[in-house]
């Protein structure tokens, strides 16, 4: 025992400080994880003092309404997040799979009435699609910044191609009783996102899968030591993603009944926003659940709230950007020596 | 320093390899330029253009996607340029404004023929140039203040109405909603409640609408630039059984819209008919570049007319079922009639 | 002692391009043995770790696990043959429970369908951990919120389970460093379940620079130095000062490090430090450089040598004290500030941290000074290259052309490039952190002649040597740290340099 008795003397400060060092950033990141509902907590208060509008029931269903798709979007991105990928073809399937899925139900360009199927058909395309893009990814060894772009792009050409420059208008009777339907009061559509939200989320945190997608965001290398089929998980997180896509073009479609291919479009940045807002990181292993949920949230407040004050729409782009920076800063850790690719 | 140098001379003689090969026969090339084929109205217009290349024997065609790209544009024009060299003439729907100046100049020096549609540089007319046969538009601003009248006149003069904005710097959203402004000064007592950027899209004027409906109950009219966003605004208003009670416009004349109208949801909507721009713009340049004629008023406003539910099915069979018949030697017949009383409006 | 021995080496050698960085290694483990690795940094002890471990391939020879030929090419097939080891950088996923951690990858056990039952997974962690003496660590809590030692017992306990689970037969236990981050609580009972796992059959090879520790806990002990075996010792026969000589063993050779070009020190003090302070690392340094002196810094890793050299170097922000560099006193924050006031490094990896590899050797060499070649601030390719051929012919580097890219260049002549650059900016004080790392012999030659002709010219250095010969072969005067603090200095003149023993036993 004399042996731990002299090195406790000789090094008892340096051995205290770093004992010390470590709580402070154990602390720090505690705050942080906090730190986006604390905000989204204080946001929906003051927003609601402020104008009464903001918490009428009414302005709550269409909140909830709104989220749908972003909900959708957001819960499959999440998963590529997490790995430290990114999709940005999710638009393009988006767009593909409302775009099509109009074609094939009853519709005011062609004689089809497919029904069940014609909205079966598009959304199985959709999620094989990335299964192509996820493989595409990990065998070639493309980025997947590059990969899901040039995927992204190929499948909005071919629906632009497909519905041949007119878009087809939905015809189908229970398409539009599907779009005012609701259950508790809360409108059908935002029943599908928070049940394909609370599937992902148990396959997120109930399964070996959902905890490889952690551990490869966190520590690749070391997910692969521990036997971790990362090529698998990878593919597997992207046809999530894929699968997020297709649906929320079946939603966007129930909602605007109209199957362009620009449905996709300026669909993915604000969920990614949104995420990183709520506490995912875009190199990966942070988000999760209530990140999702919680960034969608506050990005869907912030802007329902800005246009309820009729804030000079000429400044609220500015101001909405603002906001998203300070938001951001505050939830998101920092490296001194590299800055955030 | 000296790397970049061969690289030029490198470009530059290839360049001049492409230029010497132009090709020698009686035919005329129209190139049509136009920014994709995934819009309805794009479509409109190559379908105006080639409508007119088949009208004449000796036109041959190419339809050109630029994507709204500057460089794949020039490009484009250059390459067919190349190819056919004198004998080759253009009407496009210019990729950006700040293109407008490089096309001009690349046909000018190549002696090549030109009709240019909607966009152009401040300052960049045809008088300034040869080969700049004319500038066509619908009067974005005319537009505006129609669809703008007929609403308020639908409402009795009076009550609260929003407006939807396209993207924020174009020249088109902003002259829209110009048009709109100077409808709302002819009428005192409507009550203009908000405005919001929805860029043209129709989830974002669906999601702005809803929020509207929330805060204020007693919205008479939504004013949007266009028909995509009139649409959004119109399935917000399904929701809560007010379609056809709260009164919305598009622009631009979609086919979704027409039916819209048709229906009784959308309350009318400007047909842009890119048949007549595209199809009129490609003969204004033909009979420059064939026939050597000139034109008096180069800068043409074209005719675009308010499709409300008296007109709409006769407008729909022209426009969507089937396409319209023009008389392409009729060199008058695009031009919008009460040009001047507009005109004044705008500088008031 | 049974008769047959668990695990065999034959042979074992490793190569990295032209260095050697093991040879010949011979080692035998019998069941129930707990075996010590010693040496100084860079012997090659870790090395030989990771290929027995499956993380890195040897250049050869070959191994024996249970009598049978064994070659692990991955640690999962380590693990089944009964091989696990526990990392000096550790290998948790930190935004995972440490129920997760210890059972990621494995997960299926707990499996009912595709969906793990966390209760199940939980209670057998919690097994896990409380057989190791773990009681006050819950399974639930993430790793990222555990201390530094907690995660270093989380880790041990998922290894010991991997590998008892793995294997029916006896296990191999990996500990590189285990001590380095515990307290003294936590290393009782980290040694007593060593002796646990000894007791039941299963072997352990245990590297650690706490010699006492060493003598401590292990029956025999295998020394390290420069990559080869250089003795083996029974625990009950050595001490302390046994194992120091064989340790630093060889003579140093003035010849080999150009000791008569060693300059005098002048009295002009170039950087002045006091009280330096970085929270958590080191405390209350305090030294001066003095100019043409090559002041060598030692110490065994984490005695905080590495945070001074990048807190120095502007790669880290101090917490406390003060610098001064010509007597004016200076505060930067980025490396490039601390090259304004006229320091520079030569970083420890070169890999990471030196060369650009996508770009040509002349172009590294400018890098960091563009403006030197630049005319009307724009970058001359022509002068860029004249400033690299120039270099090129006073340092050797050995290359086809000044165009070539750095990446295709060999260790030595990629780190003379490196000095290449930081000659040029022409900074009094150099930082060399680790400079002959990687370094084949010959070019360790040239680097030594060339640090010397930088303090002839008045330059001053402070260095980290590679190894304790390198830091007493060059240096004027040498500096101790351990734990955090400065614990003895030695005038090292060309003609009278300290005993090596007389360092290490400062050092450990």
């Amino acid at each position: 025992m004399e042996l731990f008795r002299k090195r406790n003397r000789s090094s008892q400060t340096i051995a205290e400080e770093f004992v010390q060092k470590v709580e402070n950033e154990a602390r720090s990141n505690l705050i942080r994880v906090y730190a986006p509902i604390t905000l989204l907590v204080g946001m929906t208060i003051f927003f609601s003092i402020y104008d009464s509008h903001f918490f009428s029931l009414k302005n709550i269903l269409n909140i909830l309404q709104q989220m749908a798709v972003p909900l959708i979007l957001a819960t499959g991105l999440s998963f590529v997040l997490l790995i430290g990928r990114i999709d940005l073809s999710v638009e393009g399937v988006m767009g593909f799979v409302g775009s099509f899925m109009a074609l094939l139900i009853l519709n005011d360009r062609n004689a089809n009435d497919f029904g069940f199927w014609g909205v079966l058909i598009p959304i199985a395309i959709g999620i094989f699609y990335g299964l192509i893009t996820g493989i595409l990814h990990v065998k070639l060894r493309i980025a997947s910044f590059i990969i899901t772009f040039a995927t992204g792009t190929i499948i909005k050409g071919i629906a632009i191609l497909l519905y041949d420059s007119r878009a087809a208008r939905v015809q189908e009777q229970w398409m539009t009783d599907w779009s005012m339907m609701s259950f508790l009061g809360i409108p059908l559509i935002t029943w599908i996102a928070v049940a394909f939200f609370l599937v992902c989320s148990i396959i997120l945190n109930y399964t070996a899968f959902g905890r490889a997608v952690y551990a490869i965001g966190d520590n690749e290398a070391a997910a692969r030591a521990s036997g971790i089929n990362v090529e698998r998980v990878t593919v597997k997180a992207f046809v999530i993603s894929s699968t997020a896509a297709a649906l929320a073009g079946f939603v966007a479609l129930i909602r605007l009944k109209f199957g362009q291919a620009s449905l996709g479009d300026d669909q993915m940045f604000p969920c990614i926003t949104a995420l990183v807002i709520g506490g995912a990181s875009l190199s990966g292993g942070r988000g999760g659940t209530l990140q999702t949920i919680v960034g969608i949230l506050i990005y869907m407040e912030l802007l329902n709230f800005l246009t309820i004050i009729g804030v000079d729409a000429n400044y609220k782009k500015a101001l909405q950007g603002i906001i998203i920076i300070v938001a951001v800063a505050l939830t998101l850790s920092r490296g001194r020596k590299t800055i955030a690719k | 320093m000296k790397k970049f140098l061969v690289l030029m001379l490198a470009l530059a003689m290839m360049l001049s390899l492409f230029t010497a090969a132009s090709a020698q026969d009686d035919k005329w090339y129209l190139g049509i330029m136009v920014h994709g084929l995934e819009n309805e109205f794009w479509a409109q217009e190559a379908n105006g253009a080639i409508l007119f290349a088949e009208s004449k024997e000796n036109v041959e065609y190419q339809v050109m996607v630029t994507d709204g790209d500057d460089n794949k544009e020039n490009q484009a024009i250059r390459d067919f340029i190349a190819k056919h060299g004198q004998r080759a003439f253009f009407i496009t729907d210019v990729a950006s404004t700040a293109n407008s100046v490089n096309f001009a100049e690349i046909c000018e020096e190549a002696g090549v023929y030109f009709t240019m549609l909607w966009q152009h540089a401040e300052g960049l007319e045809p008088k300034d140039f040869k080969h700049f046969v004319a500038h066509m538009s619908p009067d974005d601003f005319v537009s505006g203040y129609n669809t703008a009248k007929y609403l308020f006149d639908l409402i009795g003069g009076k009550g609260k109405v929003c407006a939807l904005y396209g993207v924020q710097g174009e020249d088109s959203a902003a002259n829209r909603y110009a048009g709109f402004q100077a409808a709302l000064k002819d009428y005192p007592e409507i009550e203009m409640v908000d405005m919001q950027v929805a860029s043209w899209s129709q989830d974002q004027a669906m999601n702005f609408t809803q929020t509207w409906l929330a805060a204020h109950d007693d919205i008479a009219a939504i004013w949007a630039a266009n028909d995509t966003m009139g649409l959004g605004a119109i399935e917000a208003l399904k929701l809560e059984g007010k379609n056809g009670k709260v009164f919305v416009n598009g622009v631009d004349g979609i086919a979704a819209a027409f039916d819209s109208v048709a229906a009784g949801d959308m309350a009318c909507t400007v047909a842009n008919n890119g048949y007549l721009l595209m199809g009129y713009g490609a003969a204004y340049a033909y009979e420059a570049a064939v026939n050597g004629k000139t034109f008096d008023r180069p800068v043409i406003k074209t005719n675009a007319p308010l499709i409300t539910a008296e007109n709409v099915a006769e407008y729909k069979a022209m426009f969507i079922d089937g396409q319209p018949e023009y008389n392409f030697n009729d060199l008058a017949f695009p031009v919008l009639s009460d040009y001047e009383s507009f005109e004044e409006l705008k500088n008031k | 002692m049974s008769s047959e021995a668990l695990f065999t080496t034959h042979d074992i050698g490793k190569v990295y391009g032209t260095n050697t960085v093991l040879q010949d290694i011979n080692i035998r483990v019998w069941p129930g043995e707990i075996v010590g690795l010693i040496g100084e940094n860079g012997a090659g002890k870790s090395t030989l770790l990771k290929i027995i471990a499956g993380v890195e391939e040897p250049s050869m020879g070959t191994m024996q696990m249970n009598g049978q030929n064994f070659r692990a090419g991955s640690m999962l097939n380590a693990n089944e043959s009964g091989i696990g080891m526990v990392f000096q950088e550790q290998s948790l996923i930190n935004n995972l429970t440490v129920a997760q951690n210890i059972f990621l990858g494995r997960e299926k056990q707990f499996s009912k369908g595709n969906f793990i039952i966390w209760s199940k997974m939980n209670a057998a962690a919690r097994n896990v951990l409380n057989a190791m003496g773990l009681e006050d660590i819950s399974e639930k809590a993430k790793v990222r919120d555990l201390s530094f030692a907690m995660r270093q017992m989380v880790e041990i306990a998922k290894v010991f389970d991997i590998v008892s689970a793995a294997s029916n037969n006896h296990a191999l236990i990996l500990l590189d460093e285990p001590t380095t981050v515990l307290s003294d609580e936590e290393m009782v009972v980290l040694f007593d379940k060593i002796r646990q796992m000894k007791q039941r059959g299963n072997a352990i090879i245990f590297i650690s620079h706490r010699l006492q520790e060493v003598l401590e806990i292990t029956d025999r002990i295998y020394v390290f130095k420069d990559g080869k075996l250089t003795a083996e010792v029974e625990t009950q026969h050595a001490d302390e000062a046994i194992l120091y000589e064989k340790m630093v063993g060889r003579e140093t050779n003035s010849e080999y490090f150009v000791s008569d070009r060693q300059t005098v020190p002048a009295q002009e003090a170039v950087l002045e430090v006091k009280d330096l302070s970085m929270f958590g690392s080191f405390k209350n340094v305090s030294f001066n450089l003095y100019k043409g002196e090559v002041l060598g810094l030692c110490g065994v890793e984490g005695s905080g040598k590495e945070d001074v050299c990048a807190v120095l170097c502007g790669d880290q922000a101090k917490t406390h004290g003060a610098i001064k560099v010509h007597q004016r006193k200076v505060d930067f924050k980025s490396p490039s500030d601390a090259r304004d006031v006229g320091i520079i490094s030569v970083p420890k990896n070169r890999r990471e941290d030196g060369i650009i590899d996508i770009l040509s050797l002349a172009e590294n060499i400018s890098v960091a000074n563009y403006q030197k070649n630049a005319v009307y601030r724009l970058i001359s390719n022509k002068n860029q290259r004249e400033n690299a051929k120039h270099w090129v012919r006073s340092l050797g580097i050995r290359c086809s052309s000044v165009n070539q890219r750095i990446i295709n260049l060999s260790g030595g002549n990629a780190q003379k490039v490196i000095f290449a650059r930081v000659l040029d900016s022409e900074c009094p004080i150099l930082v060399l952190d680790h400079p002959t790392r990687g370094v084949d012999v010959g070019a360790k030659g040239d680097i030594y002649a060339l640090i010397r002709s930088i303090t002839e010219k008045g330059g001053s250095v402070l260095l980290m040597g590679d190894t304790l010969d390198e830091s007493l072969g060059l240096s004027s005067r040498i500096l101790v740290m351990k734990d955090g603090m400065i614990c003895g200095e030695f005038d090292c003149p060309a003609d009278n340099k300290p005993e090596q023993v007389d360092i290490v036993r400062l050092m450990l």
